[in-house]
């Protein structure tokens, strides 16, 4: 790395953001090897390795015995102690030969080890990086070496090499190189798809450079892990080789040999296979647990789950009443989410209505999501949920599981951004679907099959027959966000939790879904629950709209309501950074600095930070979410609540729209 | 010399699709031209082409046929060492700011790596010196250079991103789905930013995205494609406010605004923009949106449509370009909704 003085910045603009969410976390090297630190297995694995590896290079300083002095009057004794772990058949001491064997063995591994390593990461990353003709050639050589039997040539090696243990172990190197072949190969595949190679290629990198710079540094984890593995293995076989006598000339002491030799005595002496073969287990067995734990590592540092550091609660005293109305089909009220002490949703309230299409709309990190999976009850075991969540006068947070399931597609349904998530790839959609139909109504044959085609021609599906064949990869993307609603719709839900539908959709077919979606709330008479971050998506479908910023509710109100008077400058903000509403060749309004973390979220308005209107009185405590009064213009607007103390100081638009005809005349 | 800085003439890229058939034309006779600080964008839905375009540009598809110039030398089939030298005037930002970078690199050896890789000789405590001043030059305070970017934000990455593009100064910078990430307020920032360095810097932009929009702020002129194909080309005002492809129409009125009233009609004019023609291209002639087409006939598909320069000077891939209805105006971006949203207090 490079080292970086730090000079001063030459005269650019201020800083409008700060530079990182948190400051001073280590690099990532030192992340690594804290994390190993904590797996116990893999730290007395790894422990034990290196107690055997230092103690087989001292071996010339602390073996008690020259591990060739036979003693012909103290043979095969147990252990004491004058002999640690006893004496062989010629009287010679365990502890030593084991000591001074060792030195061969793991010399051997070494050998062979690096010989694959070199030979596995080169040709891997150039087949896999390179790819074409190259990868073609390099996939074949490796299939070929390993479709040799290595047994053979090993054997035929040692008698042509004059039983010569470094080219043998050499060889074995070679022929156990496809394996690291192989695993860097696909590794560097995935790499090299990834953007940022693109963008050192854009630049001029050569190849050799952006494998060496980019490549390698990103699959170490992979090979370090299979490398372990790969130990494990070369020890096993070298011990093989060593017990019929291959690598090493007796008298001259191996882990392999010994075993050898204590097997011809095993009858006289059954001690004397213990210390050998018990090493050799216990090493390979080490081996493997330091692969495991570095694998456990190497996953944990891709996901790289933050601190999940106790937030300070800041829970108001207040009740968040969100206005009810008598007939409500799902009443969430006071509902809180939190992972491992951490609030992620801070008491969200709302109703939904029979046959109502209600948005939950702000930006990611707002905690929507968590939100509809705290109705429907998916999220994770170690979320904790508090408040209710009553469905048809039902509590649904912390029911019994019979519960759940009752009310699981039934009463609500489920559809995600990824349609493909709920499809399984290796069925067709008409057994899928089949599948559902026939759980949720009971049906057989061809009445089952009968109501497959009436759910996909529901949801406009030209020739649902044809698409009842077909397997979700024959699938287009709208085709499969319809196939999907089909799914959602075989229970005949009454409410459906709508997840971004359309967010990876194209425009033109984001509209027709949006019409589908529409359609079926008509025929149906379900309620929608509509998750998304596109304020054109609320003002299409939805009736109701509550807007979240960092785990609150912040406003809510009807649709036309919210657009024609949002009132939290957040909602404003939101609508004012969208470049639909923006004229041409003026600057976009952005909302300065992101959504703050659950960690850091303030005591106060958590808007604060971010806001042009805060005052002193935003920050001193947590802000209510209050009704406001209806508005002269609309006399009969029912239920807008804002989570502001300025919010009736904002101007409706059509205040802001009669002063700015007024400022043009 | 032209005085265009780029200039695409007739580019064809195909992929391969195996023995025995044709190869998959992603793009077909496309021709394009940037001038000097000027910002293109090229818009379509998925499968349109457009990333295809941008990957031509910057060197990672391969070029069956044409020519990509920039400033008069031809730069389609450029080797390593010509896109070292291309570095300085060429340069990309991509969608996804989280496989964008590097996560094994510190954020200064990320936004360095251009100088390193293809700029003037500089000593360590130059290249230091002008990262720092770029980063700042994006928003991002100095103490990043020693961070790792899994420490920072989606839009504080791409901010990242887009100093690393502009280390050098280059003339032109292809955006692909540069904003498409991000949220609205982040997007809004990184779009300014854009703007901003744009001003400054007089560098042009290559932006191709599927967001009407955003295409429609940004933009100077507006590349519409389906297909592979050129529909439409002009100005974003006339291509966005008075569209005159049947395609170009569709995929504005999809546009959904937060607005309940106006987003009313723009969904029934939405729904009037596709229909079912029946009426199909065969062996790769004809129009390809002729089976969505509320205008469609047998004409379309006779022959494929040639992108046709219009008396106002934008160009339209459509026979019966003269005899269609002006566009439904329910349907077109110019909104007035923008008042209802100013973050001011009453005065």
């Amino acid at each position: 790395m490079t080292a970086i003085d730090t000079p001063a910045v030459p005269g650019g603009p201020s800083t409008d953001l700060p530079a990182a969410e948190s400051g001073g976390r280590p690099p990532s090297r030192f992340r690594a090897l804290r994390e190993y630190l904590r797996r116990p297995l893999g730290v007395i694995a790894g422990a034990f390795l290196l107690v055997v590896i230092v103690a087989t290079a001292l071996a010339r300083v602390i073996s008690p015995y020259d591990p060739l002095k036979q003693d012909l009057f103290h043979s095969l004794a147990l252990p004491s102690a004058t002999h640690l772990l006893g004496t062989d058949k010629l009287g010679r001491d365990v502890l030593s030969r084991l000591l001074w064997g060792g030195q061969v063995s793991l010399l051997g591994l070494v050998e062979a080890l690096a010989v694959a390593f070199v030979i596995g990461i080169t040709l891997g990353l150039v087949a896999g990086y390179v790819g074409r003709v190259i990868d073609n050639v390099i996939s074949r050589l490796t299939e070929v070496v390993m479709a040799i039997p290595g047994i053979v040539i090993l054997l035929m090696v040692y008698s042509a090499t004059n039983n010569n243990q470094h080219i043998g172990m050499i060889v074995l190197g070679v022929l156990s190189a496809p394996t690291l072949i192989r695993v860097t190969r696909g590794a560097a595949q995935a790499v090299r798809e990834e953007t940022y190679v693109a963008a050192s290629r854009v630049t001029g990198m050569g190849r050799i450079l952006i494998m060496i710079r980019h490549v390698l540094p990103n699959i170490w984890g992979p090979i370090i892990v299979n490398t372990a593995v790969l130990a494990a293995v070369i020890l096993g076989i070298q011990g093989g080789l060593n017990y019929i006598n291959l690598g090493v000339n007796p008298p001259n002491p191996s882990w392999g040999g010994m075993v050898s030799e204590a097997q011809q005595t095993l009858s006289q002496q059954p001690w004397l296979i213990i210390p050998s073969g018990l090493l050799i287990t216990l090493v390979i067995m080490s081996f493997m647990l330091v692969a495991d734990a570095l694998r456990d590592t190497s996953a944990s540092n891709r996901s790289r789950a933050g601190s999940a550091k106790a937030a300070a609660q800041a829970v108001s005293a207040d009740g968040d009443d969100v206005p009810a109305a008598d007939e409500v089909l799902l009443r969430v009220r006071d509902t809180s989410v939190s992972f491992s002490g951490l609030e992620v949703v801070s008491r969200v309230g709302f109703d939904v209505r029979p046959g109502e299409a209600l948005g939950i709309v702000g930006e990611s990190g707002c905690g929507k999501t968590v939100t509809a999976s705290a109705i429907l009850g998916s999220l994770d075991a170690s979320a904790v949920t508090s408040g209710h969540v009553i469905f048809e006068g039902q509590e649904l947070v912390n029911a019994p599981r019979k519960v759940r399931a009752g009310i699981r597609g039934s009463g609500i349904a489920y559809i995600s951004q990824d349609p493909m998530v709920a499809l399984d790839p290796s069925f067709s959609v008409a057994s899928q679907l089949g599948e559902l139909v026939g759980r949720h109504d009971h049906l057989r044959g061809a009445h089952r099959r009968e109501r497959v085609i009436d759910l996909l021609t529901q949801v406009g599906l030209p020739d649902p027959a044809d698409v009842a064949r077909r397997f979700p990869h024959q699938l287009s993307g709208g085709m499969a966000q319809r196939v999907s609603i089909a799914c959602a719709l075989a229970g005949r839900p009454r409410l459906l939790v709508a997840d971004e539908p359309t967010t990876a959709l194209d425009v033109t077919i984001q509209g027709e879904i949006l019409g589908l979606l529409r359609r079926l709330q008509q025929d149906t008479g379900m309620s929608i629950v509509i998750i998304t971050h596109d304020l054109g998506v609320v003002a299409d479908i939805c009736d109701r709209v509550v807007v979240m910023y960092a785990g609150q509710v912040i406003e809510a109100a009807d649709a036309e309501e919210l657009f024609a008077d949002p009132s939290h400058p957040y909602t404003r903000a939101l609508l004012a950074s969208n470049p639909i509403v923006a004229e041409a060749g003026t600057k976009l309004l952005s909302i300065p600095g992101t959504v703050p973390n659950p960690a850091d979220w303030p005591h106060g308005c958590r808007f604060a930070d971010r806001c042009p209107l805060r005052l002193d009185a935003c920050t001193e405590g947590p802000i209510r979410l209050e009704l406001l009064p209806a508005p002269p213009t609309h006399p009969d607007t029912l239920d807008h609540a804002a989570r502001c103390i300025r919010a009736e100081e904002l101007e409706t638009t059509n205040q802001l729209a009669a002063k700015k005809t007024k400022e043009a005349a | 010399m032209s005085a265009d800085l780029l200039e695409i003439n007739d580019l064809e890229i195909t992929y391969p699709r195996g023995f025995g058939k044709a190869p998959f034309r992603a793009v077909q006779e496309l021709s394009l031209r940037v001038g000097r600080g000027e910002t293109v964008s090229i818009v379509g839905e998925s499968g349109s082409g457009k990333t295809t375009i941008g990957s031509a540009i910057l060197g990672l598809a391969r070029v069956a046929s044409g020519s990509i110039k920039l400033n008069g030398e031809e730069i389609a089939h450029a080797g390593v060492r010509q896109r070292r030298e291309l570095a300085s005037r060429l340069q990309a930002v991509f969608q996804d700011p989280f496989s964008s970078l590097d996560p094994s690199q510190t954020v200064g050896d990320v936004v360095a790596e251009p100088l390193r890789v293809a700029g003037p000789k500089l000593s360590a405590a130059e290249i230091n010196e002008r990262v720092v001043a770029m980063l700042a030059r994006v928003g991002i305070a100095q103490s990043a250079v020693s961070k790792y970017p899994a420490e920072f934000s989606g839009g504080q990455r791409q901010r990242i991103a887009i100093a690393r593009a502009l280390v050098l100064e280059p003339e032109i910078v292809v955006c692909d789905e540069a904003v498409s990430a991000l949220d609205v307020s982040v997007q809004a920032q990184v779009l300014n930013l854009l703007d901003d360095l744009q001003r400054d810097v007089g560098t042009s932009y290559v932006f191709i995205s599927h967001n009407m929009a955003v295409v429609r702020h940004i933009s100077d002129r507006v590349v519409v494609l389906y297909r592979g194909r050129v529909m439409e080309q002009g100005t974003a005002a006339e291509v966005c406010d008075t569209p005159a492809h049947p395609y170009t129409r569709s995929l504005l009125a999809s546009v959904p605004v937060p607005d309940v009233a106006a987003q009313k009609g723009r969904r029934e004019a939405r729904m009037s923009s596709i229909v079912a023609s029946g009426i199909a291209p065969h062996d790769g002639v004809g129009c390809p949106f002729a089976p969505r087409c509320p205008f469609a006939q047998q004409k379309c598909v006779d022959a494929t449509p040639p992108l046709v320069e219009l008396p106002d000077g934008r160009s339209v891939a459509c026979v019966r370009v003269g005899e269609l209805p002006p566009p439904d105006e329910r349907s077109v971006l110019a909104t007035t909704a923008a008042v209802s949203t100013t973050v001011t207090e009453k005065s």
